[in-house]
């Protein structure tokens, strides 16, 4: 009687350990949330509010497309909502244009050490390379760089220049 | 019975009149050595010496942060030889030690020599004579603070070091790196690579022959090595992903690095000679960091696997990691002591990040520095002081902090941004 | 058995009895064995019948058989009076013996009423003259006691006159110790005084010392610059001698901490601590004439 309420309580826990995940360094993967598309891959929002990416325009300042950086909060990877919505733009882009190649460079702000400030930056590219990749990018299409806090964006101190520094850069090559 | 408890008493009642008076002391002054070195003798033609040897040495000791020199204008007298030293006259400004010396020239070499005195017992302590040409006469600056530091204070000085350092110049669209090397005062500063995408992460071969560096030259992380007699280099490693923080072992045989080819910033070893990979992490998060304790069993690494920044120990042949740090939610960059005992790291707690050094026998944790943004600590090849970067102003400088934080001071080194200081070990 | 014993007292006495009359028998017999002897000559007359050769025989046979049975017979008569002879010789060697006795206790009897008599005789002598060697004994005894009484009388005049001469000297003697004592009690008067002074001089220099100590402790302290590094653990011992006005003319390590850079900067400091500040009393000096300092920071 004894052994068996003790198997149980065993596998019990298997079971409830089976059912977390892991912990620790996993925060990208628990960020990402397929948001705001439908089936087939349309959008809602923007003045180009089509499906026809052939359209899009790398060099029209008006176009989605023209916002290249996303941004973080400080020590996370997770992508905001409508920054995912933005990926999903210029997912469809790429999608379209299966020969334009881009560059995600991951960066952060000047806080804590430097290469750990590139692995931070690395973790970043990968959580938007992801998000790119759901939505049907292929990976050859994409490299992912990290510069942790060796090129940022604004110089100085204090949250409002690291605000802008944490970021990664969607750069398209031959632009 | 009564009668001997008479004598007794008497006995007692007759004690010697005047017994040894013993004084406890408890306590002192912690504190530099006040110490004196005058200005050498230069007989060597006219004008100055080419090297203002006494100020060197006067530099390298206050930086040491054990002893304090006294003003050039508070000296009472100017000996160059030890019959001119009247040492009431020292006392009187309260110093314990007094160095003196001389430099002449004889065509392209030069004479240099020195006394150090001790001036309370009133005799000398050392006293030593070189023979060198102009370029070396730093050198010999450095060397003679050494051997009076090694005097004095029973360590072996590291004066005569070198120090590793990345400067950033230009404005932020348009910026130059460069990677140089300096003395340990920040002179003879001189460059090793200059490029327009980010230089980081230099380390020393162990007889300071060497440096591994990361280079973005390729427009991503790849490790380069490079010979600093010749300027020949080589690129080491460029795997997909990140190629960074180097970290030279202690034999000189292998190199510790931080790859992500494997999906995320792992710990590799990599032997310089069979260029055989060794994966030493394996954890979901980011390992990263990694240096190599002096004994060369150990590599110490950051890693977030428990959810927060942190310093980590594994085993160089690979193993079971073990948490160092425990206190502070960001313990990260961490060097080693040459003796193995203490670990310097970049500590995050409150507001800012400063340096902090761990006792690894007493697991004592002690801040040493007060800045906001304080990183790249690096221990001299001596053990008493750690090298550093931090903000001034709008500016990143190099400073120097004795290892129990009683001195600090900041280098002043040359215009622009200095960061990632590496002090060279005692090499050769 | 005993019931038996108890039941027939008389047949059982009687029983006992011929037991110990055989017993008797047995052990006085001298000789049992029957001794063969042949009475010579004896023959039986043959009757001349022509007979039978076996019949000769058996009557031959019988003849031999009678003649042996007449022969033990014989021996046994013979045995038997030799026997009785025996026993009447014994017992007639008995009475004889008894007899022998008999006269021979009378005659020692005799004998001993003669010695005794005699030895009456003798003791009677002996009385005599051992009365007379007593009384003459008394006489020299008495003689004696009156001689030890006189030498008794004459010792104890000696010793009389002894103890008179005893008991001057000894008055003699506890006059001398008296001065003695005297004189003792003024020294000691003296030494008490002297001592007085000495702790009046003790009492100020600790008041002294109470008061100069912590300047002594403050100044040494100020000039102690520790040596880097922990001092845990460390003590070292130093003896200081000073010469009026305080200054320090020789400082030695007594107690080394082991740590050469520890002792050294010990040494330092109580060197550049000097001159001490000492109290302006000069007579108080030699009390701080020589001070060990004991450095022990403790941590």
């Amino acid at each position: 009687m004894k052994y068996n309420m003790s198997r149980l309580i065993v596998v019990g826990l298997i079971a409830v350990l089976a059912g977390c995940s892991s912990k620790g360094g996993t925060k990208d993967d628990v960020a990402v949330e397929d948001r705001g598309t439908t089936a087939d891959g349309a959008v809602t929002s923007g003045a180009y509010g089509s499906s026809d990416f052939s359209s899009y325009s790398l060099n029209d300042p008006n176009s989605p497309l023209a916002r290249r950086v996303i941004y973080f909060e400080y020590d996370s990877a997770e992508i905001t909502s409508g920054d995912q919505d933005l990926l999903v733009q210029h997912a469809g882009y790429l999608v379209a244009n299966p020969g334009q190649h881009i560059t995600l460079e991951g960066n952060t702000d000047e806080r804590g050490s430097r290469e750990y400030n590139i692995a931070l930056g690395d973790r970043r590219g990968l959580s938007v390379q992801r998000i790119l990749e759901l939505n049907g990018v292929l990976p050859e299409q994409i490299t992912v760089v990290s510069y942790g806090e060796e090129k940022p964006a604004a110089e100085g101190h204090g949250d409002a220049v690291w605000r802008l520094n944490r970021r990664v850069e969607i750069v398209y090559q031959g632009q | 019975m009564r009668k001997f408890g008479l004598i007794l008493l008497l006995l007692l009642a007759v004690r010697p009149a005047f017994s040894a008076l013993t004084i406890e002391i408890t306590r002192g002054v912690e504190g530099a050595i006040p110490i004196a070195v005058v200005p050498f003798g230069w007989s060597g033609g006219s004008g100055a010496a080419p090297e203002n040897i006494s100020a060197i040495v006067s530099a390298d000791l206050n930086r040491s942060g054990r002893f304090e020199a006294l003003p050039d204008s508070d000296l009472v007298a100017h000996p160059t030889e030890g019959s001119q030293v009247q040492f009431q006259n020292w006392r009187m400004v309260n110093v314990d030690n007094l160095v003196i010396g001389k430099i002449s020239a004889a065509g392209q070499q030069y004479s240099v020599q020195f006394q150090l005195f001790d001036v309370l017992r009133g005799n000398q302590v050392a006293g030593y004579s070189f023979n060198v040409g102009r370029q070396e006469l730093r050198r010999v600056a450095h060397h003679i603070s050494d051997l009076i530091y090694e005097k004095l204070t029973g360590e072996r000085g590291a004066f005569n070091t070198q120090i590793a350092y990345v400067t950033t110049s230009g404005s932020t669209a348009n910026k130059t790196y460069t990677l140089m090397v300096a003395d340990s005062d920040g002179y003879n500063p001189q460059t090793i690579l200059t490029s327009k995408e980010p230089l980081m992460s230099p380390t020393w071969s162990p007889d300071a022959g060497q440096l591994a560096y990361v280079s973005f030259e390729n427009k991503t992380a790849q490790i380069y090595i490079q010979e600093l007699g010749t300027g020949t280099r080589r690129k080491l490693i460029s795997f997909k992903g990140i190629n960074g923080a180097p970290s030279w072992s202690p034999n000189g045989r292998s190199l510790a690095v931080t790859l992500s080819r494997d999906g995320n910033p792992e710990i590799y070893t990599l032997d310089l000679k069979s260029n055989a990979l060794k994966r030493l992490t394996n954890s979901a998060g980011i390992d990263t960091e990694p240096v190599w304790t002096p004994d060369g069993n150990s590599i110490v690494f950051t890693s977030d696997r428990g959810g927060s920044a942190q310093l980590y120990r594994v085993p160089a042949g690979g193993g079971q990691a073990r948490r160092l740090t425990f206190e502070g939610k960001y313990n990260a960059g961490a060097d080693i002591s040459p003796d193995g005992r203490k670990i310097a790291m970049v500590h995050g707690a409150g507001g800012g990040y400063r340096i902090a050094v761990l006792d690894l026998g007493s697991g004592n944790l002690r801040v040493l520095t007060d800045g906001q943004q304080d990183e790249s600590p690096s221990f001299s090849p001596n053990g008493s002081m750690i090298i550093y970067a931090t903000g001034s102003g709008s500016r990143e400088v190099l400073a120097a902090v004795s290892v129990d934080g009683s001195f600090r001071q900041r280098l002043s080194l040359q215009a622009g941004n200095v960061r990632e200081p590496v002090w060279s070990p005692f090499g050769k | 058995m005993w019931q038996a014993v108890r039941d027939n007292p008389r047949a059982v006495a009687y029983a006992v009895l011929m037991h110990l009359v055989l017993l008797a028998l047995l052990v006085f017999s001298l000789d049992w064995t029957p001794k063969i002897t042949r009475p010579p000559g004896i023959k039986v007359p043959i009757e001349a019948e022509l007979v039978d050769q076996r019949q000769l025989q058996a009557i031959e046979e019988k003849k031999l058989a009678e003649q042996r049975r007449q022969e033990e017979a014989e021996k046994l008569r013979v045995a038997e009076a030799e026997q009785k002879r025996k026993a009447e010789a014994r017992a007639k060697a008995e009475a004889e013996q008894k007899r022998k006795a008999e006269a021979r206790a009378k005659t020692e009897a005799e004998q001993k009423r003669k010695a005794d008599a005699a030895a009456k005789v003798k003791a009677e002598a002996e009385r005599k003259r051992k009365a007379e060697t007593e009384a003459k004994a008394k006489a020299e005894a008495e003689q004696k006691r009156k001689a030890e009484a006189k030498a008794k009388a004459e010792a104890e005049q000696k010793r009389k006159a002894e103890a008179k001469a005893k008991a001057e000297a000894e008055q003699k003697r506890k006059a001398e110790a008296k001065a003695k004592a005297a004189e003792e009690q003024r020294r000691r008067e003296a030494d008490l005084q002297a001592q007085l002074k000495a702790e009046q001089e003790e009492a100020r220099a600790r008041s002294a010392l109470s008061e100069y100590i912590p300047y002594i402790q403050d100044k040494v302290q100020r000039n102690w610059l520790r040596p880097a590094g922990s001092s845990a653990g460390l003590s070292c011992l130093i003896r200081v001698r000073l010469i009026p006005g305080g200054d320090v003319v020789s400082a030695t390590v007594v107690r080394s901490s082991g740590d050469p850079l520890f002792d050294r900067s010990v040494e330092t400091a109580v060197l550049k601590a000097s001159p001490l500040p000492l109290p302006t009393d000069a007579s108080l000096f030699n009390h701080f004439r020589e001070i060990n300092f004991n450095f022990e920071p403790g941590r």
